[in-house]
Order: structure tokens, then C-alpha cells, then sequence
């Protein structure tokens, strides 16, 4: 191999989403970033790769505030990392995303394959990898649970709604891989520490070749609002009420409700 | 009149993108391309010759069935014309030039709508997301597979014993229950009811005391039961997405607070170690 | 004081490790009492041991506020991971790194830095305590060789570590000038670990006597000169200090988590009880405490870093956090209340947990008397 490219998202967590009960709308401010879950396993996906066939390890990512990612995704493994910190990618979309990471990769050149996990946590379009293959002529192929590679030749398992596809395929491709492919460890002390000893390269637009006009998004986004609870939330066994009052209580109106 | 392409590996599939193109333009065009799985080839490989079709007759919407396959296939078309692609996209409709939909962000927690003004726009459609038309008038496209890599073996999963999306009723176990051996407490109580029974990620894919097709949520069982009766499940995002559909929602949580409480019709706050017995003698009388 | 994004890192990684591995086990090995062998070997993995040795020694580099977060997030988890973590790496990688020859450091850091092997600290006798220069244990010079004999006792990490830093008197007549400090191995004929010491709190840290019976220590394992002995453990405990006191913050800070989320939940009168103004007060002054408490300790850890002498800031990190770690833990239960006092919630362990910090390594009466003497010498 003589590069394996991993894209990664640098997110905001979502564990500590609020939500204005009133307007519905979701308060991020205590979230704070970080990489996207299944990217870790992604990120680990090329080790393995690159544990059994060689090559350069380069992590890539795309956003309005990435600098600050660099660090943490050098700590899990990665040789390089390549990162394009632009405004335009405020309110990218997938078609954003897609042609900045192309863009990104051809401009390194000789990748013989790129990396990416099957979707990001905040998102979940899961349309990256694939619209990075077609946008580089590569082939696509997803929700690969299983990966051995043999010299330049891939053999993919993919995990399917009705079983499992092997697939053969000679780089260069792109994978989508699954958190399947490899639990992410958790990086020790030397990893985090000897991350500052790697480079970390800043990619402008104008290196890539694409201006912010060809990168502009499809898609504009009108609202992003937590679904009203349309649920009655009846709480059936508050103070002084027994469990087993309760559950009689329960089941007497799931069966007049027609659906016990 | 629009031109909406619905892009199939089957019947069923293409049933329920009908529905959802007749919502989307009562008097839609609708031409179905109902692709074959090749024998030792990607169904994705497919994406370069409708892009180029699609380049040709510009459709309007190309809708592609919600599988792992089509939202491969459909990102890989939507990177070819260079059009907007909404993943699991609902509550399609197209006014004038622009079309609005809704797709789910923060693992189901939040429902993003998005606009565009493309002349062609892609839509994966979720299964379970339209009622099926069956046997509707369409027109037939179709499209050969390119080359592309080979597949060199298809191992079905071993039969499941169970069909979850078929299923009235079910009970969902998580993380409150501590060991395996407890599991029993809830198929007592599902078979008390006449209830299959599904579990929550982590039951699944860490414990593994269930297996993956058993579990609910954004990237397993998405389900639409009259019934669903959560024990000691928290309710994630992720979780409560894939039963946000079914009729009634019952959850049995020692935590007051958690989200499955507070996202069903009906709760007992409780250990299930009580709770379920009373239930049982309950339904049983 | 702001952390570096290295610090942070690792702050986080720690934060992760602790919760993903530790905290499931930390309510059963307190019962237990088992010393928590498999997420020790994970600690290794993951450099902690190493932390603060240099590379050359297998170490995995690191300063000490990085040292200081790893112990606070392991503390904030499981008091006993944190201890662990805190003797190996204070009492007894620190005095080999800083007093001991070439041959030493190369003979013993990379396996203690590494994790291969664990440390422990020998200075505390039956009678000799706070009265460090109360030492009975004797270091007699026969040929090449030490013979030591005594006992010494409450030993963290006595069961379970290969590697000790061992004090002894090698001239009874000149007093505290009269202690040396040797490198003992577990090996060594005539060394054998006594009773294991059943403690009200941190039960899953090994806590042991150890016995020295004509125990033969070669004589190039005598740490420093003959008569350093009290210098080096005092340079010793003064780092010491910034571990107990990190582990005293992280013991503060996982009772205020319990306390607040709990506070959120617990409905009575027909609202959370974090709505009532008295439980918000004693949560405010909790989270003080234990802030104030952090960024004492950090301080302490950032002069020692600097080179300066720290024994000042170290002594005041470890008095006030101790007491911020007893008071805090014990208004956590209060919060909690009946419930509180059971072991359904971990809060009646951290208050059990909190209460050695006031104690092992100089107590707070003794922080308090190395802080008088900086302020009146």
C-alpha cells in the first residue's frame, strides 16, 4: 500500500443535547467536539490495514473549526493528517463534504484506498463514502464488516439485511466500514503524547483546486427541532400506588385501548 | 406532472416508493426500474449507468429503496449528476422549484428539515415509512450493471426464527436486566401476552445474549407494533427511533426520568424483578 | 489554570478509561476487597505508570498535572485505582528516578515505569508515624551486603508490588541523620509480607505489614548516601502529597456528581429536591469546595513542574483538599439521604473512601506544620 486515507468528522457529542421545551429547539452549548464515534473504528480499520500491508497512514478531515481535532486523531495511530479548516464547510451537506474530501485526496495523490466509516453521529446521511467513490471514479463498497487485504487486492465481507456479500476488489477503492471492522483502543500516554511529533498538513481550498462557489451546498437547512412527544406520558404508579394496582391498571387499559 | 424514477430490487420495495411518489405528485410519471442482484456483481453497480440515463431524461425524483444497497447506489448517482440526496427523507412535497423534506439528525433525537433547489432530487424511503401500492400502473425502466468489483460469495444469514416487523406485540429488554439468565422474566411476560421479543443495542452487539436481528433502533429493527413494551431500557435516541412509530408505547424503568419513560404512553417506575410478575398475574387473569 | 490540549487528552483519555473499565467493577471490589488485578494490567497498557519517567526509562514522559489529572479521574471512579496509581508512582518510581545512580534507574525504572512491576513505599513502623525519625527498623553493613530487620507496616500496594523504597537506621545515634533508604525486591531472602490490614475504606487497594528478617539487600541498593534516608522521604512525600491530594479531588468530584444527579431525581413535596434553595446551597458550596480544592493541587503540581520548591503548595493541596474531599463526601450522603447510607448508590464509599486522605502520607495536622514552618522560617 502506498497510502490508506481515513476521513474522519469532527462532531459535537450529542449526549448533552438540551432541548427548549417551548420552541424546540436544541441548545448544543454543552456538548463539545469530538471525533465521530464509528471514525474511531475507521481510524483503527487502517491500522490494521496498514499493520498488514503498509503504506502511510493519513487522516483527513473537513470542517468550519477542525484544528483543534488534529491532536486526538494522531493520537489513535494515525502517521499524518491532512485538514481543511474553511467557513464554507458551516453548512455543508453531503455534496460539501463529498467534493472537499476528493479534492483533498487527489491533491495528496497515490492513495490506494480511502476509509470512512458508514455514518457520522450528528448526521447519519451515510452518503460520504460512496459519493467519494463515484466523484474519483473509484469503486464503492459499504458496510464492510470484515476486511483482508493481500498486496494491492482487497477481500471485503459486507454485512447485508439478508447475510453477508464477499466482495474481491483491487485498489484503489473506497470502504465503508462498520464498527465490525475493529474496536478503537483507547490511546495511552505515548500515543497522545507523541501525536505533536507528527505533521499535521492545513489544505486551503485554493490547493485543492475547488472554489467555495463549486463546493457550495445543494441543500439549505430550514430547521433542526426535537420531535414533539407525542406521547401520553401517563405515569401509572405515582406516589401511594402499588405495582400491583398499577400493573392491573395497565393492562386493563392496554386491552381497552385494542392493542393487548 | 412530475417524473419520478423509483429505483427496486423487488416488489415490495416498489409498492411502497409508489405510495410515497403519488404524495409526493398525485399525477407523478412514475417509471419503476426494478434491478436485478447480479450473480457475482455489486446491485450498486448499477449507480453509473441510471446517472447517466438520469443526465439524459432529468426526473425530477429518483427514489431508491431504503437498503444498505440503495443508499449506496443512491449516494453514488447523487455524486454522478452532482444532485441532493435525503437519507430516509419523509414528508416529501414539492412546491414549484423547490422541494422540502425531513430527515432525522442526533441519532433520531432531532428532525432536521432541509430544502433544495435542484432539478433532480434523490430520496431513499424507509421501509415501513408508506403503506405499499400494490399492482399500480408504472412504466418500466431499466439499466445494465457496469463492471465493477466482483462478489465472490453470498452466505444468507441463518433463518430468523422470529419476524419482528410482523409482529403485533413485542418486548424489548436492556441494560436493567443484569445476566442472561434474567432474560426469562421477560419472555415469561412476552409469551403471558402473546409478544415477540427484541432488545436494545448493547444486548445484542456487547452481551450478544440476543441475536443483532433482534435489536431495535436507527441502525437495526426499525418496528411498528400496535404494542411496544420496554423493560429496563433507557431510551436512547437511537432506541426510541426505531419503535417511534408503533401505536403504544409502554416502558417499566426503576429511573423516573429516563428517556424511554418520558417517550411512552404509559410507564411504571419500578424494578422489573416486580413489575413483570405483576404484570403477568395481570394479563393472566 | 487552563490545561494544555496534552493535558486534556490525557485528562480525557483517563476520563474514558475509568469509566468504561473501572467504574463497572468499583462497587464490587470494595466489597470484595479484591485488588483489581486485570484494569491494574489495562493502567500499564495505557502508559499511566510511566507517567512523569522519561523515555529512556520506558516511561511515557508526561508532567505532573498530567500525573495529577490521571489520579483525580481514576479517584473520581474508584478511590483505590487512584491510590494504586499514586503510591507506585510518588513513592516509589520518584525516589529512584531522583536519588538513585545510573545502575539503579536502569536496573528498576524500566520495569516499574512500564508497569511490569508494581512499587511500594516502607517508611511507617508500629511506633513510628508521623514520627518519622522513630525508626526501628535497622540496616546493619555485613561484607557486600545490608541485612535490614523490622517491620514495617500499612504498605499500599504491600500484596501485590515486587519494588519497595525501604527506610532504616544504619547509625541509631545519629538520629533522623541516621536513616538510609535502600531499593528492596520482594525477593530477597528474609523479606516477607505480613498481614493484609482490613480498612474502612479504599478496600481494594492492598494494604500490607511488611517483615524483614535478616533480609540481605545488596549494598548497591542503598538509595542515595548512608544518612539521606530522611531527605529522600521527605522529597518523597512531598510529591506524594499532590497524589493524595488529586485522588482527594476526585473523591470530592464523584460524590458532587452522585449528589447532583440524584438531587435532579429524588421528587418530594411533588418536586425534585434540587429545587428546594437549601439543597442548592450545600450543592454550590460542595462544587466550591471541591473546585478551590482542584486548582490548589494543579498549582502545587505546575511549581513542581517549574523546578521551584513546592513543599508550601503541595502541604496546602493536601490539607484542603482532604478536608474539602471528607466534607464534601459527607454532604453528599446527606443529599442522598437514607438511601445515601445504603450501598444501593457509591456515596457512603467515597465518604469512607474520603477519610484516608486526611491521614496517610503526613497528616493534616503535619501538612499544617510544614506550612507554619514556610511561613515563619
Amino acid at each position: 500500500m502506498k497510502k490508506i486515507a481515513v476521513c474522519y468528522k469532527w462532531v459535537l457529542s450529542d449526549a448533552d443535547i438540551r432541548v427548549n421545551e417551548k420552541t424546540r429547539e436544541l441548545d448544543m452549548e454543552k456538548c463539545k467536539p469530538q471525533i465521530s464515534e464509528y471514525d474511531r473504528n475507521a481510524i483503527e480499520c487502517g491500522v490494521q490495514i496498514k499493520k498488514a500491508a503498509g503504506g502511510e497512514l493519513v487522516g483527513m478531515t473537513a470542517g468550519a473549526a477542525v484544528t483543534a481535532s488534529t491532536k486526538d486523531a494522531l493520537s489513535r495511530g494515525l502517521d499524518t493528517v491532512s485538514f481543511l479548516e474553511d467557513g464554507v464547510m458551516k453548512d455543508a451537506d453531503s455534496t460539501t463534504t463529498s467534493k472537499v474530501l476528493a479534492g483533498m485526496i487527489k491533491q495528496i495523490g497515490d492513495v490506494d484506498v480511502v476509509i470512512c466509516s458508514e455514518g457520522s453521529s450528528d448526521e447519519y446521511a451515510r452518503q460520504t463514502g460512496p459519493r467519494l467513490a463515484a466523484l474519483l471514479g473509484w469503486p464503492s463498497v459499504s458496510y464492510v464488516s470484515k476486511v483482508t487485504v493481500s498486496g494491492d487486492s482487497f477481500e471485503l465481507e459486507r454485512k447485508m439485511e439478508e447475510g453477508t456479500e464477499v466482495v474481491s476488489v483491487a485498489a484503489p477503492v473506497v470502504i465503508s466500514v462498520l464498527p465490525d471492522v475493529g474496536e478503537a483502543p483507547i490511546p495511552g500516554v505515548k500515543d497522545i503524547l507523541g501525536a505533536k511529533k507528527k505533521p499535521a498538513n492545513a489544505v486551503s481550498l485554493g490547493d485543492i483546486g475547488l472554489s467555495a462557489d463549486a463546493a457550495k451546498p445543494l441543500t439549505a437547512v430550514k430547521s433542526v427541532l426535537a420531535p414533539v412527544t407525542s406521547r401520553k406520558n401517563v405515569h401509572l404508579n405515582p406516589d401511594g400506588v402499588s405495582i400491583a394496582d398499577a400493573a392491573a391498571a395497565l393492562v386493563k387499559q392496554l386491552s381497552a385501548d385494542g392493542v393487548l | 406532472m412530475r417524473d419520478i424514477w423509483i429505483v427496486a430490487d423487488n416488489s415490495a420495495w416498489a409498492d411502497v416508493m409508489v405510495t410515497c411518489a403519488k404524495g409526493i405528485a398525485v399525477d407523478a410519471e412514475i417509471t419503476l426500474f426494478k434491478l436485478a442482484l447480479p450473480a457475482d456483481g455489486l446491485w450498486e453497480s448499477h449507480a453509473a449507468p441510471l446517472a447517466e440515463k438520469a443526465k439524459a431524461d432529468k426526473p425530477a425524483f429518483i427514489l431508491v429503496e431504503g437498503s444498505k444497497r440503495g443508499r449506496d447506489l443512491a449516494a453514488q448517482v447523487a455524486a454522478l449528476i452532482d444532485a441532493p440526496l435525503f437519507t430516509d427523507g419523509r414528508n416529501i412535497k414539492a412546491e414549484g422549484n423547490t422541494v422540502t423534506a425531513e430527515t432525522l439528525v442526533y441519532g433520531g433525537a432531532a428532525i432536521k428539515t432541509v430544502s433544495t433547489e435542484a432539478p433532480t432530487v434523490l430520496v431513499t424511503i424507509g421501509a415501513k415509512d408508506y403503506e405499499p401500492t400494490a399492482g399500480a400502473a408504472v412504466a418500466e425502466g431499466s439499466v445494465s450493471p457496469a463492471a465493477g468489483p466482483k462478489v465472490t460469495a453470498r452466505k444468507p444469514r441463518p433463518a430468523q426464527t422470529v419476524n419482528l416487523g410482523e409482529a403485533a406485540k413485542v418486548v424489548g429488554v436492556g441494560r436493567g436486566f443484569s445476566e442472561e439468565a434474567e432474560l426469562s422474566a421477560a419472555r415469561d411476560l412476552a409469551a403471558a401476552i402473546g409478544a415477540e421479543v427484541a432488545c436494545s443495542r448493547p444486548i445484542a452487539e456487547f452481551f450478544k445474549w440476543m441475536p443483532e436481528e433482534c435489536y431495535i433502533g436507527i441502525s437495526g429493527q426499525v418496528l411498528k407494533p400496535d404494542l411496544y413494551l420496554a423493560v429496563g431500557i433507557s431510551g436512547q435516541a437511537q432506541h426510541v427511533f426505531g419503535v417511534r412509530d408503533a401505536k403504544t408505547i409502554v416502558s417499566v424503568n426503576k429511573d423516573a426520568e429516563c428517556p424511554m419513560n418520558q417517550n411512552a404512553d404509559y410507564y411504571i417506575v419500578g424494578d422489573w424483578k416486580e413489575v413483570l410478575p405483576a404484570l403477568i398475574a395481570a394479563a393472566r387473569r | 489554570m487552563l490545561l494544555t490540549e496534552d493535558q486534556e487528552l490525557i485528562q480525557g483519555m483517563v476520563r474514558e478509561f475509568a469509566i468504561e473499565e473501572v467504574a463497572p467493577i468499583a462497587a464490587e471490589i470494595d466489597k470484595t476487597h479484591e485488588f483489581p488485578h486485570a484494569t491494574v494490567k489495562r493502567m500499564a497498557e495505557l502508559g499511566l505508570f510511566g507517567l512523569t519517567t522519561p523515555e529512556e526509562y520506558e516511561g511515557s514522559e508526561g508532567d505532573t498535572v498530567s500525573y495529577s489529572l490521571a489520579v483525580e479521574e481514576l479517584s473520581r471512579v474508584c478511590a483505590s485505582h487512584g491510590v494504586i496509581l499514586s503510591a507506585h508512582v510518588s513513592l516509589c518510581v520518584f525516589p529512584i528516578f531522583k536519588f538513585g545512580n545510573e545502575a539503579q534507574k536502569k536496573k528498576y525504572l524500566p520495569d516499574l515505569a512500564s508497569g511490569r512491576k508494581l512499587g511500594g513505599f516502607g517508611l511507617t513502623e508500629a511506633g513510628a508515624g508521623t514520627d518519622a525519625s522513630a525508626q526501628k527498623t535497622t540496616a546493619t553493613l555485613q561484607g557486600d551486603k545490608y541485612i535490614l530487620d523490622g517491620a514495617k507496616i500499612f504498605i499500599t500496594n504491600g500484596g501485590v508490588a515486587e519494588t519497595f523504597v525501604v527506610f532504616a537506621m544504619t547509625d541509631k545515634a545519629k538520629g533522623n541523620k541516621g536513616i538510609s533508604a535502600f531499593i528492596v525486591e520482594k525477593s530477597f531472602p528474609g523479606f516477607s509480607i505480613g498481614q493484609t490490614e482490613d480498612k474502612m475504606g479504599i478496600c481494594a487497594s492492598s494494604t500490607t505489614e511488611i517483615i524483614m528478617k535478616n533480609c540481605e539487600v545488596p549494598k548497591e541498593n542503598l538509595l542515595g548516601n548512608e544518612g539521606d534516608g530522611f531527605k529522600v522521604a521527605m522529597a518523597t512525600l512531598d510529591g506524594g502529597r499532590i497524589g493524595i491530594a488529586s485522588q482527594a479531588v476526585g473523591i470530592a468530584q464523584g460524590a458532587l456528581d452522585a449528589a447532583v444527579e440524584y438531587a435532579k431525581e429524588r421528587v418530594q413535596f411533588g418536586k425534585p429536591i434540587a429545587a428546594n434553595q437549601g439543597i442548592q446551597w450545600m450543592l454550590a458550596d460542595m462544587a466550591t469546595r471541591t473546585e478551590c480544592a482542584r486548582q490548589i493541587v494543579r498549582h502545587a503540581a505546575l511549581v513542581k513542574d517549574s523546578g521551584a520548591r513546592y513543599s508550601k503548595e503541595a502541604a496546602m493541596g493536601k490539607v484542603f483538599a482532604a478536608e474539602a474531599a471528607m466534607w464534601v463526601t459527607t454532604k453528599a450522603v446527606q443529599v442522598l439521604g437514607g438511601i445515601g447510607y445504603t450501598k444501593s448508590y457509591p456515596v457512603e464509599r467515597y465518604m469512607r473512601d474520603a477519610k484516608i486522605t486526611e491521614i496517610y502520607e503526613g497528616t493534616s495536622e503535619v501538612q499544617r506544620m510544614v506550612i507554619a514552618a514556610n511561613l515563619l522560617s
